[in-house]
């Protein structure tokens, strides 16, 4: 991608918040799959948009930009607010994004486990789907949980991820 | 699977040892994978001969090699596929004879592709005339409205004639997991599980990445007479053996975030093998919802009034 494509991007996503959610998100959720490369500033807005998918689309297309740990912790976070809170759509949409984020997401989402009371038995769907040592690890030790959906979740990961050889 | 990727694992998996590994990944291959025909004939070296059937059968596929027949004619004629316990080898032969003899206009009988599937996955048949099933998609195994009592289960048998549809106490279910191998592991078991039924005709309503699994599941052999997908991701990687599928239809919303942050297109756009449809309304679920389908008239488009 070049300077004149990102600066078209930039141009397209100022007009972007005028137009209805539908096409915010579908607009964003592309972007999320180009390699934008670098930062763009035009897109952080959408991360505080008034429409969760918007905001997950918002989440994958800033992950292209390239960013530090700092920015990726408030990706995590804004996934996994829709991931625990959205409608059963919305956090599909979520739980996806986090597991296109692979290892990358696994640190901030034990964080984001732990700040929010160990008990969101998505997040310990999710950190079994993206699998890897450092999700096995928590998942060993969620299975000891004293919550019985983390439990069953952090088993059913451990049992799938055996029987899929990872 | 690509021709490229399926060719790819069929070289790797012809260097292992394992037949069943091997019948697979060459069921697997797609009719245009002509470039694996060196390593195919190469395999029938020393295979045995239930793998030397599928090599056959496929090398027909790919070529139409003329040759395959009197070699299949003799397997089936021989003490292997004649004594006791030849009877999967005699079936998965006569199978792939049929399907050379089908082209000369000379078929022998009407097999389904199920019993291929049977003779490789090796389960009992159960034996129904018609049969439709809902397959779930990703993070849905939990869910209530594919079941027997769900809405939309609900509303297929009552409201739009699918009275075939099971609803007994062992529906399909898959893991769920958003991992290409728990898609992969699940359209085996689908299989099986189909062929527990043994259906003369098979019809089948799969959610997201359910659609997907389905549509893997005719690369081990299944065959899927009507195949109604709702809200897949499509992916390439995940196209059905398209001669082992009847009808096929794709039933898509306006605007899916799920299939749009799950890098999937929406549309097949393979002229008309596939029939499309937009719903003018937004959402990953709403494909299966009994109102949007009265809505849209989801029922006349795929048939079923």
């Amino acid at each position: 991608m070049d300077g004149s494509d990102e600066e078209a991007i930039e141009r397209e996503l100022a007009q972007l918040a005028s137009r209805p959610a539908p096409e915010r998100a579908e607009f964003l959720a592309a972007l999320g799959w180009s390699r934008l490369g670098r930062p763009t500033p035009g897109l952080e807005p959408f991360l505080d948009d008034s429409d969760p998918q918007v905001r997950i689309a918002a989440a994958q297309a800033v992950r292209q930009t390239g960013q530090d740990d700092k920015v990726l912790d408030r990706l995590v976070g804004v996934l996994v607010e829709e991931l625990c809170g959205g409608d059963e759509d919305t956090a599909l949409m979520a739980g996806t994004a986090l597991v296109n984020m692979e290892d990358a997401a696994v640190a901030p989402l034990i964080r984001q486990f732990v700040d929010r009371g160990e008990k969101d038995p998505l997040i310990v769907r999710v950190l079994g789907e993206i699998a890897g040592e450092e999700a096995m690890s928590f998942l060993r030790d969620a299975s000891r949980s004293t919550n019985a959906d983390v439990v069953r979740e952090a088993s059913a990961a451990l049992e799938a991820i055996e029987k899929e050889g990872l | 699977m690509g021709a490229e990727m399926a060719i790819r694992e069929l070289t790797q998996t012809l260097d292992g040892d394992s037949t069943d590994a091997k019948v697979v990944a060459v069921l697997a291959l797609p009719d245009d994978a002509t470039a694996a025909t060196a390593a195919l004939k190469a395999a029938l070296e020393g295979a045995d001969p239930m793998l030397e059937v599928v090599l056959l059968d496929a090398l027909y596929r790919l070529n139409r090699d003329p040759h395959v027949e009197e070699r299949l004619i003799a397997i089936l004629d021989s003490p292997a596929a004649q004594g006791d316990g030849g009877e999967e080898l005699y079936m998965m032969a006569r199978i792939a004879l049929n399907r050379v003899l089908a082209d000369d206009g000379d078929a022998v009988s009407g097999e389904s592709s199920a019993v291929v599937a049977e003779a490789v996955l090796g389960v009992e048949p159960g034996g129904l005339v018609k049969l439709a099933v809902i397959v779930h998609g990703t993070w849905a195994r939990d869910g209530a409205w594919w079941r027997s009592q769900g809405d939309f289960h609900t509303y297929l048998k009552a409201k739009c004639g699918v009275d075939h549809l099971y609803d007994g106490d062992e529906p399909f279910i898959w893991s769920g997991r958003n991992r290409d191998q728990a898609r992969s592991d699940a359209a085996d078991a689908f299989g099986r599980w189909v062929i527990r039924h043994d259906p003369e005709e098979l019809e089948v309503y799969a959610h997201s990445h359910g659609a997907n699994v389905a549509m893997l599941s005719t690369h081990l052999g299944l065959e899927i007479d009507k195949l109604v997908m709702m809200s897949p991701p499509v992916r390439k990687d995940y196209f059905a053996q398209w001669d082992r599928v009847g009808e096929a239809f794709n039933i898509q919303s306006k605007f899916d975030p799920v299939v749009g942050i799950a890098r999937g297109g929406r549309w097949f756009e393979l002229g008309g093998r596939v029939r499309e449809l937009e719903l003018d309304v937004r959402g990953h679920s709403v494909s299966h919802d009994p109102d949007v389908w009265e809505q849209f008239k989801v029922p006349e488009f795929v048939g079923l009034r």
